[in-house]
């Protein structure tokens, strides 16, 4: 299942966090995991678990850690997520991606702002034709499911196309690479129905699959975990309970899963 | 036609202060929209734009024009420094934005009282200011020209990087954590502009009237009547949307009329230029005009019944701090809701 090694590698060293808030608890407890690249790795388990805060961690969002991590052998500190091109992330909360209040071109171009990678971009609609006609033809390419013009409202999407929107953002337009090397998604179809759900992981995984990107993603749907990951970490009390191979994950049902956490 | 120009003529004064606060009320706007809450330094701002304006104009004045218009600059400067202060107390001090607007607020009274000790500064009316030489519709023709110079610096600066990152600010806690690329260099662009106009405000207010007075409570009157037109705006604006968005294409819609497409795509182009239906850069310059509209209608409506003119002595602050406090609840209520 291992595919061409495009995608970028992760490593993480005896990470623990815990929240800078009185009397909490550890929430990452000494993790170490190595990701190989093009590896689709789910990352399961209780709520509270540490899943999120692993996601977290790999893009550089964490406050206060201890530890270290490491994509394509460049070591990641809390500021450094901006400077690494090629990593793309969708927050469960796709208001935490998003602004409603503006069109999806719009939300393309903050995004782009947000990477501060080049000069071209920052002119971007600001009456440079050209550029607005590629990301308007990329995004009809990438994002067939799109049926809505470019001057659309965020706002006025549905749950399901923000997520499609959002995650075809993360792949496509967030990098200079495109598509990205490593795709982080954390619960990214909570709130869509199982066959939305399918609908937005299969153009995921098609899109990714173009470059074997590495794909972490946080999940609470098993059967997808079973159907499409190379690789299943089980997250209990901020520390890595099990971590299943593909060869386990084929022997299993949900069910099976389920109960090992 | 002559019944219009009477009318502009008997209510030239309390049209020109709408259209004056329409102007701060396109500022205060920002901070309500972008922020999220009305930012409290205008108070101060509004009379410190108008005693710098004046003093300013004071040092000047042999040359009208050019002691007017520096008196503006003076004025729109002052309230962009304001801006500025507020936005340290919030971002180095970290005050929260409402409690660092009303200690720059006290501050710039105490700057006020600084620079004109007796509580007032005044032109002798004999003075000649670049009013003088206009006379009733003139100067209002001079007032919207202002407005809409504003708007559409707005409109033109909001189709850019610095619009989008402002409209950004509408977004989550975590957007504004994790995705928005500089949220507190975009708050301090949004209170200095918001300052800077109300500032620009009171300088022409002052020069107007030949008076800045610090006293008198002119600057609760302004944020009762811009924080009225906003939130009347805007909810005309959530009408409007509420109109564009029923199912005026339906054969089944009761009303025949609206069933004929002119009529229908009359409607839907109407609506959709006064709602926020689309990119909310393309509609900051309606917005930012229905707001000077709304002021000068409220201004007019207060003139009308002079709300506050049979309470007792001494009651006006208690009763303007009152219907500031109940349109600022029912406001943010009505914003919840949308």
């Amino acid at each position: 299942m291992l595919r061409n090694h495009k995608g970028y590698s992760v490593r993480l060293d005896h990470i623990s966090f815990k929240p800078p808030r009185f009397l909490s608890k550890p929430v990452l407890n000494d993790v170490s995991l190595t990701i190989e690249p093009g590896q689709i790795v789910a990352v399961i388990g209780e709520n509270g678990s540490g899943k999120s805060s692993i996601l977290a961690a790999i893009a550089g969002e964490l406050d206060y850690w201890d530890g270290d991590v490491m994509i394509e052998n460049a070591h990641i500190t809390a500021q450094a997520r901006k400077l690494i091109d090629g990593v793309g992330i969708v927050h469960q909360d796709e208001n935490a991606d998003l602004v409603p209040h503006l069109s999806l071109a719009a939300n393309i171009y903050i995004r782009k702002l947000q990477r501060e990678f080049n000069a071209k971009v920052m002119r971007f609609l600001d009456g440079n034709e050209e550029l607005e006609k590629q990301v308007r033809t990329g995004l009809a390419e990438h994002a067939k499911w799109l049926h809505e013009p470019m001057e659309t409202l965020v706002g006025r999407l549905s749950g399901g196309e923000r997520q499609m929107l959002n995650a075809a953002i993360a792949i496509h337009f967030e990098n200079e690479c495109n598509p990205c090397r490593l795709l982080l998604l954390d619960e990214h179809t909570s709130k869509l129905s199982s066959k939305n759900s399918r609908k937005v992981l299969s153009y995921v995984l098609e899109e990714t699959n173009k470059v074997s990107c590495t794909v972490v993603m946080v999940t609470h749907r098993l059967e997808d975990v079973t159907a499409f990951c190379d690789r299943a970490i089980i997250m209990g009390e901020g520390k890595i309970m099990r971590d299943l191979t593909r060869r386990e994950l084929v022997k299993l049902n949900t069910a099976d899963l389920e109960a090992m956490f | 036609m002559n019944d219009f120009l009477t009318f502009l003529g008997n209510y030239e004064r309390p049209i020109n202060h709408g259209l004056y606060y329409g102007l701060a009320a396109i500022g205060l706007s920002l901070t309500v929209r972008y922020l999220k809450t009305p930012d409290f330094t205008t108070l101060g701002s509004i009379v410190l734009g108008g005693v710098v304006g004046t003093f300013i104009f004071l040092e000047l004045a042999s040359h009208p024009i050019i002691a007017s218009i520096v008196g503006c600059v003076g004025g729109f400067s002052v309230g962009v420094l304001l801006g500025i202060v507020t936005h340290f107390l919030k971002h180095m001090v970290r005050i929260p934005l409402a409690y660092a607007g009303i200690l720059t607020y006290f501050a710039s009274m105490s700057a006020a009282y600084f620079i004109a000790p007796d509580g007032y500064l005044e032109l002798d009316r004999r003075t000649k200011t670049i009013f003088t030489y206009m006379t009733g519709p003139e100067s209002m023709i001079v007032a919207m020209a202002i407005i809409v110079t504003a708007s559409w610096l707005l409109h033109r600066e909001f189709k850019r990087k610095n619009g989008k990152l402002i409209i950004a600010m509408t977004s989550s806690e975590a957007f504004l954590k994790l995705r928005h690329p500089c949220p507190a260099k975009t708050t301090r662009l949004i209170l200095t502009i918001c300052n800077g106009l109300v500032g620009l405000c009171g300088a022409l207010f002052a020069i107007r009237d030949s008076d800045a007075p610090i006293k008198g409570g002119n600057e609760m009157t302004f944020l009762l009547v811009s924080l009225g037109s906003i939130y009347v705006f805007e909810f005309i604006s959530s009408l409007f949307l509420k109109i564009s968005d029923a199912s005026l294409d339906t054969s089944e819609n009761p009303i025949s009329i609206l069933n004929k497409p002119a009529v229908n795509h009359l409607i839907r182009l109407v609506c959709g230029k006064f709602s926020s239906k689309n990119d909310e850069s393309k509609g900051i310059f309606v917005a930012a005009c229905g707001y000077a509209t709304c002021c000068v209608l409220l201004q007019l409506l207060f003139t009308g019944v002079s709300f506050i003119a049979w309470l007792p002595a001494h009651f006006e602050y208690a009763a303007t701090v009152a219907v500031i406090v109940i349109v600022l609840s029912c406001g943010t209520r009505f914003r919840s809701k949308c």
